[in-house]
C-alpha cells in the first residue's frame, strides 16, 4: 500500500494574524500545485488558506538568495512589549530602517476612491498643522539622520492650504529626496500650481497616480474618469521637466491587463522615470468591491503581477525583474536603459550569467564583493532619479560594460512592484523587513505602511489594537534582538 | 519513421548505449539536470495556469518536474514508444497522472491543433533534429499567440579542435550543433519575436566535474576500467582539460533560448 502523504510540500513555519480579528496565529508555508500557500488557524475564526505566490522558484529565490544585511534606524521609538505587530514602531525587533518615509499632511482628498487604504475623502477636513508636520519631519530625521526619501502624502497632499510652506519645511531638513504623492488633479488644472511645484526641482519628484487608460476602470478605482486629467498633468510635467514616477494600483480582473501599456506609455514621456505597480492592499475602505472583498477572488500577489508584466511587456525577461534585496518577497524591480537603439533591460548590458546564476546556491557576484555592493545599491528603493543614475553608472562601470552612449537620468527607466502586506498574507518573517514607513501624526513613532493601515491608522489603534493588546498576553519584557547575549558567537566551543 | 526521428535515434544510439557513457553521465544525458529544467521553465514563463508541451520528452522526467513544481498541465511528446511507456508509468507512481499526458509523435508533425499551448519546451534535442526549421514551425503553430518557446541545447561557435575528435569529445560537445547566432536565426526564420539567448555553461562545467570524479574512481580500480573503457578512449583527463579550455574560449557551450510567438 502506498505510504500516506501530505498533498503539499512543507517549507517553513511562521507567525501570521487572523484576517478577521488580527490576533497572532501559528502558520505554515507550504508548496502545492506550483503555488506557495499560507495555512493558518485562529482559535476563534477557524482555518484559512492564503495564496502567497504562484511561482515557487521565484519565491525561493527571493527568500533564500536575494538577501542582504539591512541597515537599522538610529534609535527605535517604542519598546517590545506585546510582540510583533502590536509594538509599532519602530521597535527594537524591526529588522530594517525606512527607505521611504511617508508624511501624511491631510486626510482630505479631492477624490473619493471606492478603495482607499487611508479612508481619505472630501468629507474629511483634517489638515495637519504646520507645527504637527514639523514634529513629524523631525521624527523622520531623528530616526534616519538623513532620510533617503521623504514622501509627502495624504489624503491628497496638494489640497493642503499650506502645501508649499510644507515643502519648504521639508527642504530645510537633511534628506536625500522629496517626493509628492498625488493624483495630479491640481497639476492638471492649475498651471500656476504646477509652475510653483517646478521651483522645487531638482530634488523633488512626483509620484503620480496613474492606473488605467480606460474610463470604466478609472470610475471603478477612482470614482471618476480621470483620463483628461492624466493627459493634462503629464503634458505639464513633461513641459516643466519634473521627474515623475507613474503609480498604478492594480486590481485583479480590472486593470491587470494594462501594465504593459502603462510601461510603454511611460517610456514615451520625457518626464517619466519609471512605473510602480501596487496591488490593492486589503485595508481601509474597500467598498469598491461591489460584492465585498473576497480573498480568493480579489487578492493579487507580487508574482502574479510580475508574470503579467513579463507577458505584456516582452522586452523584459524574467531575469530582468528581480527581488529587491532589502525586502525581497514584497518588492521586485527591473531597470532598463532608454538608448537610441530602444529599451534595453539591464541584463542586456551585463554578463547574462551574473543575474541568471544568482538563482544558484553560489551567487556569481559573491566572488566579487565590490560588484555585490554596487548591485545591492542599485537594486534598492532608496533612490532618487539622480542617485539611481549614479548607481547604474557605477554598477556598469564596475562590470566593465558601460554602453557606448553616455548614460544620463533621461536614459534610465525603472519598473517596481510593491506588494503591501495585508492581514491575509501577513508573515512575521517578512513584516519585520518592511522599509516603507509612515510617520505617525503624534510625531513620536514611525510605523510600517503595512501595519499602520491594519492596526494603527486613525481609530484602529484604540478600537482594534488595544483590545488585542489587552488579551491575556504574557509580557515579553524586551526585544529578541540584543546588542549582547550570554553566549557570544566568539565563544563557540 | 520520419527523417527527424531517424537522426535523433542514430545520434543517441551512438553515444548512450555504450556502458562507459552510462557510467560517466548517468542514464539521462541532459546538462544541468532538474535545476536547468526549472530555470528553463521559469525563463519561459510557465505558471500554474500554463498548458505546456515538452517536445522530445524522453521518459518524461522534465514533464513531471514541471507538473509538480510549477503546477502546470504538461503534454510530453516523443517518437519512442518505450520512452512513453516509461513516462506514463513514472507519472502514475509520482501521482501526476492528472497533470501529465504523453503522446507519441514526430516533432516535425505535431498532432495538436493550432494555438493549443502556452509554452513549448525542448531540452537538449533541437540540434539533433535535421529538420530544425520544420520543428520550430510546428512549435510556432501549436503555440497560442503570445505563447513562449524555451529550448536548452549545445552551441558550437568554432571548429572542434582535433584533440576533441575522440569519442568522449564527441559525446560532450555534439559535433554539428548550430552556433549561438544559428539558433537566433532559426527562431527568427520561424517568425518568433523577442528572441533571447543566454549561455548556461555552468551546466557543462558541472558535468565535466562529475565525469572527472567518476574517472578518478575508475583510476583506482584498474579491473573495472579495463572492462568499461573502450580501446579508442585515449587520455580522458586530457580530453576533459581540452574541452574545458574550448568552452572557456567560447568555442562551444550550452544555452537557453526563449522567444515569443507574436
Amino acid at each position: 500500500m502506498a505510504a500516506k502523504q501530505r498533498p503539499y510540500q512543507y517549507y517553513d513555519s511562521t507567525i501570521s494574524i487572523c484576517s478577521t480579528c488580527l490576533a497572532r496565529v501559528d502558520a505554515k508555508i507550504v508548496f502545492q500545485d506550483g503555488c506557495v500557500w499560507m495555512l493558518k488557524r485562529c482559535p476563534a475564526h477557524g482555518p484559512e488558506r492564503v495564496l502567497m505566490a504562484d511561482d515557487i522558484a521565484y519565491y525561493k529565490l527571493a527568500r533564500e538568495t536575494f538577501i542582504k544585511t539591512p541597515e537599522q534606524v538610529i534609535a527605535p521609538n517604542t519598546p517590545v512589549r506585546y510582540g510583533c505587530p502590536y509594538d509599532c514602531g519602530i521597535c527594537p525587533d524591526h529588522e530594517q530602517h525606512g527607505c521611504t518615509l511617508l508624511i501624511e499632511i491631510t486626510d482630505n482628498c479631492n477624490l473619493r476612491c471606492p478603495t482607499c487604504y487611508a479612508g481619505s475623502g472630501p468629507e474629511r477636513q483634517t489638515h495637519r498643522s504646520l507645527e504637527q508636520i514639523e514634529r513629524m519631519l523631525d521624527r523622520a530625521v531623528a530616526n534616519e539622520g538623513e532620510p533617503s526619501i521623504i514622501q509627502i502624502s495624504g489624503g491628497e497632499p496638494t489640497v493642503h492650504p499650506q502645501f508649499f510652506e510644507i515643502l519648504e519645511l521639508a527642504r530645510e531638513r537633511p534628506m536625500g529626496h522629496l517626493m509628492v504623492n498625488t493624483n495630479g488633479i491640481r497639476i492638471a488644472n492649475e498651471p500656476d500650481f504646477a509652475k510653483r511645484l517646478a521651483e522645487f526641482t531638482p530634488g523633488l519628484e512626483i509620484y503620480l497616480q496613474f492606473d488605467s487608460f480606460r474610463a470604466d476602470v478609472l470610475k471603478s478605482l477612482r470614482g471618476t474618469d480621470l483620463r483628461n486629467a492624466h493627459k493634462r498633468a503629464i503634458d505639464r510635467l513633461n513641459e516643466l521637466g519634473i521627474h515623475t514616477t507613474l503609480v498604478a494600483t492594480i486590481r485583479r480582473g480590472l486593470n491587470d491587463d494594462e501594465m504593459g501599456e502603462i510601461i510603454e506609455y511611460g517610456t514615451k514621456q520625457p518626464c517619466v522615470r519609471g512605473v510602480s505597480f501596487q496591488p490593492v492592499q486589503a485595508a481601509g475602505r474597500l467598498e469598491g468591491y461591489e460584492s465585498g472583498y473576497d480573498v480568493g477572488r480579489d487578492r493579487l500577489t507580487l508574482t502574479e503581477i510580475r508574470r503579467r508584466i513579463l507577458e505584456q511587456c516582452p522586452v523584459f525577461a524574467p531575469e530582468d525583474l528581480i527581488p529587491v534585496p532589502c525586502h525581497p518577497d514584497h518588492l521586485a524591480m527591473a531597470y532598463a536603459l532608454k538608448l537610441d537603439s530602444g529599451l534595453v533591460p539591464l541584463t542586456g548590458l551585463v554578463d547574462p550569467e551574473f543575474l541568471i546564476e544568482a538563482g544558484r546556491a553560489t551567487i556569481t557576484y559573491e566572488r566579487e564583493p565590490a560588484i555585490r555592493e554596487y548591485f545591492l545599491n542599485l537594486f534598492s528603493t532608496h533612490h532618487s532619479v539622480t542617485s539611481q543614475t549614479d548607481a547604474m553608472s557605477d554598477f556598469l562601470a564596475k562590470l566593465g560594460r558601460s554602453p557606448a552612449q553616455k548614460i544620463g537620468y533621461e536614459n534610465i527607466f525603472r519598473v517596481l512592484i510593491v506588494e503591501f502586506i495585508d492581514a491575509h498574507g501577513f508573515d512575521l518573517r517578512s513584516i519585520r523587513k518592511t522599509c516603507v514607513h509612515i510617520v505617525h501624526p503624534d510625531g513620536k513613532r514611525v510605523i510600517p505602511f503595512d501595519t499602520y493601515n491594519l492596526l494603527y491608522r486613525d481609530g484602529l489603534e484604540s478600537q482594534v489594537l488595544e483590545p488585542l493588546r489587552k488579551r491575556d498576553f504574557v509580557p515579553l519584557n524586551g526585544p529578541i534582538s540584543l546588542a549582547r547575549y550570554a553566549n557570544p558567537p566568539s565563544a563557540l566551543p | 519513421m520520419s527523417a527527424s526521428s531517424q537522426v535523433l535515434s542514430r545520434c543517441c544510439a551512438g553515444f548512450y548505449e555504450l556502458p562507459v557513457v552510462e557510467y560517466l553521465l548517468g542514464q539521462s544525458f541532459h546538462p544541468g539536470g532538474p535545476k536547468l529544467t526549472r530555470q528553463l521553465a521559469s525563463t519561459s514563463l510557465v505558471s500554474p495556469n500554463s498548458s505546456v508541451l515538452d517536445v522530445a520528452c524522453g521518459n518524461g522526467a522534465s514533464a513531471r518536474i514541471i507538473a509538480a513544481d510549477f503546477g502546470a498541465m504538461v503534454t510530453g511528446c516523443d517518437y519512442s514508444a518505450i520512452n512513453l511507456e516509461r513516462a506514463v508509468a513514472a507519472s502514475r507512481t509520482a501521482r501526476l497522472e492528472t497533470k501529465t499526458q504523453f503522446v507519441r509523435s514526430d516533432a516535425g508533425r505535431l498532432p495538436f491543433a493550432s494555438g493549443t499551448f502556452d509554452v513549448s519546451l525542448c531540452e537538449c534535442s533541437l540540434c539533433l533534429f535535421d529538420n530544425m526549421d520544420s520543428v520550430l514551425e510546428q512549435v510556432h503553430r501549436v503555440l497560442k499567440p503570445g505563447g513562449r518557446i524555451g529550448i536548452s541545447d549545445f552551441f558550437l561557435d568554432a571548429p572542434v579542435p582535433e584533440s576533441l575528435d575522440g569519442l568522449l569529445g564527441r559525446v560532450l560537445c555534439v559535433a554539428g550543433a548550430p552556433s549561438m547566432a544559428g539558433y537566433r536565426d532559426a527562431f527568427v526564420r520561424a517568425r518568433f519575436e523577442y528572441v533571447r539567448i543566454r549561455s548556461v555553461n555552468w551546466t557543462l562545467t558541472d558535468m565535466i566535474q562529475r565525469v572527472r570524479r567518476r574517472l578518478n574512481v575508475l583510476a583506482t580500480t584498474p579491473a573495472a576500467a579495463t572492462a568499461i573503457l573502450p580501446a579508442d578512449w585515449g587520455d580522458p583527463a586530457r580530453v576533459l582539460t581540452d574541452l574545458e579550455a574550448f568552452i572557456a574560449s567560447g568555442g562551444a557551450g550550452y544555452l537557453i533560448a526563449t522567444a515569443r510567438r507574436a
